[in-house]
């Protein structure tokens, strides 16, 4: 089974479309282990902590010692794609419940704090980030790396070949590009004593 | 989804160039730079005026989102152990402080609640702080915040509870009150009260400020924030282990000890400098330094080397006036280096209430020496020890023993770890301990430090097979932990059958080493160290053959390595007590009562001094060994043959007399000094020579008086004085003796000098009584000299209102020597006081007997002094046929007098036995 994770996950960096739903049922179920874990947290669980599971679980995976450096890249990347589906899935099963109640609000990151884990945001960012996609998918490619998997700026630097200046400046304007899809009245904020 | 393709280089579009641009010139030029950069794209415009806004709003919702979200964590009613918070009170670089009440509902107690968020907590770190709030638990003192609890938070955070200070900042307090100069010191004082009840309870605050004392409504101070501080500061081997190094963030630098500033260990000596900061602060109203940068180097300069000017010097203060002394005391308690501080907080307190007071102030005296020592030849440092202690117990011993198992494990391997483990077998557990005696009350401390000493040593010593540095380290570890776990200082708290368990493992890993390396001489040394600290502690577990068993054997190891090549004079010496101390076990009273075995290993341990002085005449414990040495020896002989002990003590007087100045003045061999000069008086007095004898025991006793007085508290210094005036009276007793002395015309002046010692005696006995409560010998001593005194009042004819003394302390020395532990001590003291209790009807004649009886058994029939005072038993009781007899194997002890001795006491009386038969 780890063998045909190689050769998917391969394919997948070469841009085969299929690869990646072929990809996801053999790594969803044991991403979603370590999700549980991080929700269960219900709070910033230390990037520390996030990053060395993922990696952790990207050894087991390729059944082998150590990684060669693009297929950790690679499977970063597709581990906060992965993160991210699980993330909506859980806020879509809360969301009858989440409702109107008077549920912690548990923000994503503490740079991304108006999104909570489980909420309707949470279900609303996904809609814009694909939205954002279609214009700008290396930043939602940092978005994903950063507040969905926990990477540290430097570490999503690390894994997008950039600068973290670069991460935190592109950051600085996705975040702007998203609250402004999600919230249509940000003067409202401003006002707001 | 196809992956997302990574440009190497992203190109903004225009919007988001712009954008950028925008935010990085100031506010109020924005809208100027927008107008020009859009040029009159509208779109453009609209759109980047939109995205500045959401990017304005986005930070600031967020950043209200994670503040509301913090405050959520925490919101009223939010449960914490037992605890309900209800407010936030502060928030600190540690986490947040809230108010809170217990929810019981049994009572309203206003708790104070910190949070410390640790998301990255270990589980070693929750096990120092653990250990450490056991240790805080116990600090009850009405001027200390009380710790309550403490423990983790559901979500993960530790948590502690303490009482709730309602008040404001001693300097605030101050301030607000216009307080005067004496009202100050006042405060002050109780202050120095609460830290030093934590002293002694192995407690440092290292974060003493204004800010951490809050004085209530009512004046009363409550200091705060005991033990938080410590849960961070690292050591050593926290930095080795990856903890993170926090040390310069967790003190407040203003108020920080240069040791602070330099990472050097903190012990009580920094509380005390912390202390002068904030008396002078009180009463100057500025910091005695001012710090601008905050740098590191800029702390190092201000606070390690710039001196303080006097407080009186740049005092603010309108209606007081700072005098010299004042400053003295202050820049006394500011001094740079530890040791020229006060030594105690107490100290520090003394001298303020002296000068509240209108005494003289010992900050003004200049330098005096402490002089410190004991009569053994194992010197500790019980001050430097002091200091030692409350560094590791903050380090907590267990952490540091836990970082040497990290270290084993995880680093390099031998470096860290045997470093910790060398550390603390050679000094921190031993001085340790010495540190916790010193320190009344710390029994508890001591248990807990033994537990998980143990703990962890075990968990070590499961690791360590086949390494062979790692092994011997393990075995000191033990052999220090045996040493602990068996010298017990508050009675009943030794534990011999653990310390005999540590000692053996200890045996067991050296042994493994010397059966690997044959020539191993450092596993040797390890090895015979061990052995020799079991047949100690077999001693006090009253098994004198297993003791002389394992002395024996410690002994043949050292002449294992003595054989060896690379002998040094500190081996020999080492290899000498060992011989000593076998020698002791020989020469016991209740043990092998050999004295010519014991004497044999003295001549062999002197041998040793001798051998050491050939390898190095300047080293000093060989030039001192000798005299202990013929004392010992002396010692082995004066009950029985006292000419030859004279010579022994004339030689060893002779050996200290040989010193060098300097040693001479040294307190050791100051009471060397005197103890030669009492028994060879002693001696004189034995052969019924009181005329050379008196002057002797006169000097003896001006040197010994002198160091009473010299320190109050000395006990050993008043059991010296007690023992000469004992020895002196037991002269002047026997000068009037009839039997023993010739000239019964001098008999009511002896008598009358004989009761004078006693009286002192007795007073010093006392003395001894206060200092060392619920110790029972020195109760039987007032007892004895009770008796004797009687007897001497009664010959003299003042019998009235002694008869009812002597016989509350006839009940005294029943109630001790008829115990079922009593030693031959405990027994000769009742008897030879019973013997001779006047008038003669307080003598319980059979009672005697049996107790003479159990002396004589308990010495195997091996001491010619026990046998004496059965026959005088006998005798007395009108069975001198029985007398007679027990007096005969009582002389047939005795060596042959060489011709020319003057017969001895022992003799005479045994003699005086026969001829009234």
């Amino acid at each position: 089974m780890d063998g045909e994770i190689t050769v998917l996950l391969t394919k997948w960096k070469d841009g085969e479309p299929d690869a990646f739903d072929q990809l996801v049922p053999l790594v969803y179920p044991r991403l979603r282990e370590l999700a549980a874990s991080y929700i269960r947290r219900e709070r910033d669980p230390g990037v520390m902590q996030a990053t060395s599971l993922v990696h952790e679980l990207y050894l087991r995976l390729l059944g082998q010692k150590k990684a060669d450096w693009t297929d950790r890249a690679h499977f970063y990347t597709f581990s906060a794609k992965i993160m991210r589906m699980i993330l909506i899935d859980h806020a879509r099963g809360n969301h009858a419940q989440r409702r109107g109640g008077h549920a912690e609000h548990v923000p994503l990151s503490d740079d991304m704090a108006w999104v909570g884990i489980g909420s309707v945001e949470m279900i609303e960012l996904s809609r814009a980030l694909d939205e954002f996609a279609a214009i700008d998918p290396t930043k939602v490619q940092m978005v994903e790396l950063r507040y969905f998997l926990g990477c540290t700026a430097d570490e999503t630097a690390d894994l997008m070949h950039l600068s973290k200046a670069t991460i935190d400046r592109d950051l600085k304007y996705a975040r702007a590009w998203l609250f402004r899809r999600i919230q249509p009245d940000p003067a409202a904020i401003l006002t707001r004593p | 989804m196809p992956p997302n393709p990574v440009p190497p280089d992203p190109v903004p579009d225009p919007a988001e160039r712009i954008f950028h641009d925008l935010l990085d010139v100031p506010r109020d030029q924005r809208e100027a730079t927008l107008q020009r950069r859009c040029a009159g794209d509208t779109t453009l415009m609209a759109e980047l005026r939109s995205l500045l806004e959401a990017c304005e709003a986005e930070e600031l919702f967020g950043s209200r989102i994670v503040r509301e979200a913090r405050s959520a964590a925490a919101h009223p009613g939010r449960l914490i152990g037992p605890y309900c918070l209800d407010s936030l009170i502060g928030r600190g670089g540690m986490g947040a402080v809230y108010l809170a009440h217990r929810d019981d509902g049994q009572f309203e107690q206003q708790v104070a609640i910190k949070l410390i968020d640790m998301p990255l907590a270990t589980d070693l770190f929750r096990e120092r702080f653990r250990l450490e709030r056991q240790i805080l638990a116990g600090l009850v003192h009405p001027y200390i915040a009380h710790m309550l609890d403490g423990g983790v938070a559901e979500t993960g955070e530790l948590y502690l509870a303490m009482d709730f200070v309602d008040g404001v900042s001693i300097q605030r307090f101050c301030e607000e009150n216009s307080l005067s100069l004496r009202d100050r010191l006042a405060l002050f004082l109780k202050v120095c009260g609460a830290v030093q009840f934590a002293h002694q309870n192995l407690v440092i605050h290292r974060d003493l400020k204004p800010d951490n004392i809050l004085v209530a409504a009512d004046g009363t101070p409550r200091l705060l924030d005991f033990g938080t501080a410590k849960l961070v500061v690292p050591t050593d081997s926290d930095a080795a282990s990856g903890f993170t190094q926090l040390g310069l963030q967790a003190f407040t630098p203003q108020y920080a000890s240069p040791e602070q500033v330099l990472g050097d260990p903190i012990t009580t000596a920094s509380d005390i400098y912390s202390l002068g900061v904030l008396l002078y602060l009180l009463l100057a109203r500025v910091l005695p330094y001012e710090l601008k940068e905050f740098t590191t180097a800029e702390m190092l300069r201000v606070i390690c080397t710039d001196v303080p000017p006097k407080p009186s010097s740049v005092a603010t203060m309108s209606h007081f006036t700072i005098d010299a002394d004042l400053d003295a005391i202050i820049l006394k308690a500011l001094r740079k280096e530890p040791q020229q501080r006060y030594l105690t907080v107490d100290q520090f307190a003394a001298d303020i209430q002296a000068w509240i007071d209108g005494r003289p102030v010992s900050a003004c005296r200049g330098n005096w020496s402490y002089i410190a020592g004991k009569f053994v030849r194992r010197n500790k440092v019980p001050l430097a020890a002091a200091a030692l202690l409350l560094v590791s117990i903050m380090a907590g011993i267990a952490g540091v023993l836990w970082q040497a198992h990290v270290a084993n494990r995880e680093r390099q391997r031998a470096e860290a770890r045997s470093q910790d483990l060398r550390q603390l077998s050679n000094s921190l557990l031993s001085e340790l301990d010495q540190a916790l005696k010193d320190i009344p009350g710390s029994t508890g401390a001591q248990k807990l430090l033994v537990s998980r000493v143990l703990e962890h040593l075990d968990r070590m010593a499961a690791d360590a097979q086949g390494d062979r540095q790692t092994q011997l380290d393990l075995a000191r570890a033990y052999t220090s932990l045996g040493g602990v776990q068996g010298d017990a200082y508050e009675q009943n708290a030794a534990d011999t059958p653990g310390a005999l368990k540590s000692l053996g493992k200890a045996i067991a890993l050296a042994q493994a080493v010397v059966d690997a390396h044959p020539s191993d001489t450092e596993a040797l040394r390890v090895l015979a160290t061990a052995v020799e600290d079991r047949g100690e502690v077999l001693t006090t577990a009253g098994n004198p053959e297993n003791s002389i068993a394992a002395l024996k054997s410690a002994v043949q190891t050292y002449d294992r390595i003595l054989a060896l090549p690379g002998v040094t004079a500190p081996l020999l010496l080492e290899a000498s007590t060992a011989n000593q101390v076998l020698g002791d076990e020989y020469c016991e009273d209740a043990g092998m009562a050999d004295n010519a075995a014991g004497i044999a290993m003295y001549r062999r341990s002197l041998a040793m001094d001798e051998r050491a002085l050939s390898l190095d005449p300047t080293y000093m414990p060989a030039r001192r060994g000798p005299g202990y040495m013929h004392l010992h020896i002396g010692n082995a002989q004066i009950d029985e043959d006292s000419p030859r002990a004279r010579e022994e003590f004339r030689i060893a007087l002779k050996v200290v007399e040989a010193l060098p100045a300097q040693e001479l003045a040294k307190l050791n061999t100051l009471r060397l000094h005197a103890v030669l000069v009492r028994k060879i008086a002693v001696a004189l007095a034995d052969v019924g020579d009181y005329t050379t004898a008196a002057p002797l025991f006169a000097q003896s006793l001006a040197i010994y008086r002198k160091l009473a007085e010299a320190d109050p508290k000395d006990t050993r210094a008043f059991g010296d004085l007690k023992r000469v005036l004992d020895d002196a009276a037991t002269a002047s007793e026997a000068a009037a003796d009839p039997v023993l002395a010739a000239k019964p015309g001098q008999r009511q002046q002896n008598l009358q000098t004989a009761a004078a010692f006693l009286q002192e005696e007795a007073a010093t006995i006392r003395k001894l009584i206060a200092l060392q409560p619920g110790n029972d010998d020195p109760a039987q001593e007032v007892a004895n000299v009770q008796v004797r005194l009687g007897a001497i009042q009664y010959a003299l004819g003042q019998p009235a209102e002694t008869e009812a003394v002597s016989r509350a302390a006839i009940a005294v020395l029943q109630r001790i020597a008829m115990k079922s532990n009593a030693s031959p001590r405990n027994l000769d003291l009742s008897v030879s006081a019973m013997l001779r209790a006047e008038p003669a009807s307080l003598r319980n004649r059979q009672q005697i007997i049996a107790m003479a009886e159990r002396g004589v058994a308990l010495t195997h029939r091996k001491r010619a002094y026990f046998l004496l005072e059965l026959a005088q038993a006998l005798q007395a009781d009108g069975q001198p046929k029985q007398a007679d007899a027990i007096a005969r194997e009582g002389i047939a002890l005795l060596d042959p007098p060489r011709p020319g001795d003057p017969p001895t006491r022992i003799r005479k009386l045994l003699l005086a036995v026969l001829i009234t038969h």
